[in-house]
């Protein structure tokens, strides 16, 4: 543990540019996560590549910031109108939602910021701790090992596949065919291209994700012209005293609080992830060993602080295995994958023996960006439901034009632009048809790690498939893919049953 | 939505037919180990049995989806955008941005003169200095 490096890394946050992206990033994280179908992985990926002319600190202050704040405000949502700005907030409706109902609306936006903020900070300190163990970890990685993390990255496929797991792996299979385009990793021939020079390059995964999350979006919303709801938002009032009140309740639930932020943590280091399995395991948990289980679902505070701590929580452990081995956590995670080569650094172990300090500026921006998430989400929790009332004629259409110039900027391409407005009418339709979207961002993502690393191992072991196994490493992470295959079998079939 | 599943896992099949010829056609030999196509392959065979599970998924596939949707407004939208793309490149930013949200907010519903008009100037002229000038990305 480098001490002067997390030291020196504090003192370059004390930048008024770099602390005004902060803010900056807390703030535009929060409306683009309090707004139900634009998430923290929209923004960043709208944003990602403004950051091109930015240094490292004010990009990635910005983007973690946004990822800090939009995690935490699809609560919003959640506790005054009864929709999640995002799936990882689903499960706080259960208990916001009556809170806010029985004139408790106040309270549940103070506990559910408090948490964020207590899951966000431990998950930044555990981003500290463990990342340079497994990095050391790593360097004794070869590629059948690579090979076997992505795996288990993919079979985490499965949980994310909603109703139908054949139409979540065919999503998967998809992302990985979008993975082949462009240049073989070995060979160098040219695969899928058609004769295009700009295919040669591959599908860069900026302007895919801008198309698959936002065009997708706000093609979607388009089916809602005419059809806005009056929604009743209810009063909030927050008082000084009530809040003094409330930070005391978290002394007394420090073994709920403590038990949830590392739920998020460790569940959000396990790629292909994210912030609706933390939540949901952490809440699942909570009314599992509370002693009053008949609260929960009636505006219980433990049920809250449950979900929202782990939602939070995510967002440091989802960096351990991208900063580690260049594999991202979570769907947020992998644009930041793209954010990271924008500024010329190669996630893996090497870039952390080399550059321990980023590291630890990135715990900083976390830590920072946590507590003005938590400043911000106090003072302005009575101007909340204003973001709930922006126009969505305005928003939209100035979406899509973000969109263009976001997927330009990232390498000066119209190509890019037309790849987004491609990878949006696919998404749409395979939202239209109950296709999840997220297996194919993990397949476009993993399946150009895992292929390569597939070929290289069995070309250094002279075509012998045992290295999977003979490796221990290597054979750990495929009986982890086997034991969840097997556990998604078993829940699909109960499913079936039911 | 069972018709649905039926057609659209029949397409995938035969997607992933053509997908598999048109690899084994353009397959070259590698120097070392496995070719360039053996993943492509292996994958579309993969989506054609997921294709086939989706078939038969039509069976016992419930519809979530009831209220009718709006293609109109979709389609309507869509064709801005596949226009606002393509001016984008032939017309400069300014130009194609102020003509795509005029357009575009007025799918959405958006009437009043006056909003039609500022928000797509004003939004146009600010994400232009934001790109320029404080991102430093050149925009056409």
């Amino acid at each position: 543990m480098d001490f002067s490096a997390i030291s020196s890394s504090l003192m370059q946050m004390f930048d008024v540019q770099v602390l005004g992206w902060l803010l900056l990033g807390v703030l535009v994280g929060i409306i683009f996560g309090a707004i139900p179908g634009l998430t923290a992985t929209t923004a960043i990926a709208l944003f990602t590549p403004m950051t091109f002319g930015l240094n490292f600190n004010s990009a990635f202050s910005f983007l973690l910031a946004i990822f800090c704040g939009g995690l935490y405000a699809g609560s919003i949502p959640a506790i005054l109108i009864k929709t999640p700005g995002a799936p990882g907030n689903a499960a706080t409706i259960l208990d916001g939602y009556p809170m806010a109902r029985s004139g408790r609306a106040g309270e549940a936006l103070f506990h559910s910021v408090f948490s964020s903020w207590i899951g966000g900070t431990f998950s930044a300190l555990a981003l500290l701790f463990f990342a340079p163990v497994i990095a050391k970890l790593a360097l004794q990685f070869g590629p059948q090992e690579y090979f076997s993390v992505s795996l288990f990255g993919l079979s985490c496929i499965a949980g994310l596949s909603g109703k139908s797991l054949a139409k979540g792996i065919a999503g998967g299979v998809l992302g990985m065919l979008f993975g082949t385009v462009g240049l073989d990793p070995i060979d160098g021939m040219s695969r899928f291209t058609f004769g295009q020079v700009n295919l040669l390059r591959g599908i860069e995964i900026v302007p895919a994700l801008v198309g698959l999350f936002a065009v997708t979006e706000v093609l979607l919303k388009a089916n809602t012209i005419g059809k806005e709801e009056i929604v009743n938002i209810p009063q909030i009032s927050l008082k000084l005293v009530n809040i003094l009140s409330y930070i005391r309740l978290y002394w007394h639930k420090k073994i709920l609080v403590f038990k949830s932020a590392v739920i998020g943590t460790i569940v959000g280091a396990i790629p292909g992830t994210g912030a609706s399995t933390a939540s949901w395991i952490s809440y699942n948990e909570a009314r599992r060993t509370t002693k009053h289980p008949e609260e929960f679902g009636n505006g219980s505070v433990d049920g809250l602080i449950a979900s929202e701590t782990a939602n939070n929580a995510i967002s440091g452990g989802a960096l351990i295995p991208l900063l580690t081995l260049g594999i991202p956590g979570d769907t947020a995670t992998a644009v930041l994958l793209g954010a990271l080569t924008i500024q010329g650094l190669i996630p893996g172990p090497m870039m952390l023996v080399e550059h321990f300090n980023i590291l630890a500026l990135m715990l900083w921006m976390l830590m920072l960006g946590n507590l003005f998430m938590l400043i911000f989400g106090v003072w302005g929790s009575k101007y909340f439901p204003k973001i709930l009332s922006i126009p969505q004629q305005i928003l939209m259409p100035i979406i899509l034009v973000l969109c263009v110039t976001g997927s330009y900027a990232v390498a000066n391409s119209f190509f890019d632009v037309q790849i987004a407005l491609i990878l949006g009418i696919l998404g749409f339709i395979m939202v239209k048809y109950e296709f999840p979207l997220a297996p194919l961002v993990l397949g476009l993502i993993l399946g150009p790690i895992m292929e390569p690393n597939f070929r290289r191992a069995l070309v250094a072991n002279q075509m012998n498939p045992m290295i999977f196994i003979t490796s221990p490493i290597s054979l750990f992470f495929l009986l982890l893919t086997l034991f969840t295959a097997v556990m998604v079998y078993r829940r699909t079939k109960k499913s079936a049953a039911k | 939505m069972k018709t649905s599943n039926s057609i659209l896992g029949i397409l995938i099949i035969v997607f992933s037919g053509i997908g598999f010829v048109y690899v084994q056609s353009t397959d070259i030999q590698s120097k070392v180990g496995l070719s360039p196509g053996a993943f492509p392959q292996f994958l579309f065979i993969l989506f054609a049995l997921c294709g086939l599970v989706i078939t038969r998924e039509s069976d016992s596939e419930k519809s979530s989806d009831t209220s009718p949707f709006e293609w109109k407004n979709t389609v309507k939208i869509l064709l801005a955008f596949i226009a606002y793309v393509f001016g984008f490149e032939y017309g400069g930013f300014l130009a194609s941005t102020v003509v795509f949200l005029i357009i575009a907010m007025y799918v959405f519903n958006e009437r009043r003169m006056k909003i039609l008009l500022m928000v797509p100037l004003l939004t146009s002229v600010c994400i232009y200095f934001l790109f320029t000038e404080l991102f430093l990305i050149p925009l056409p």
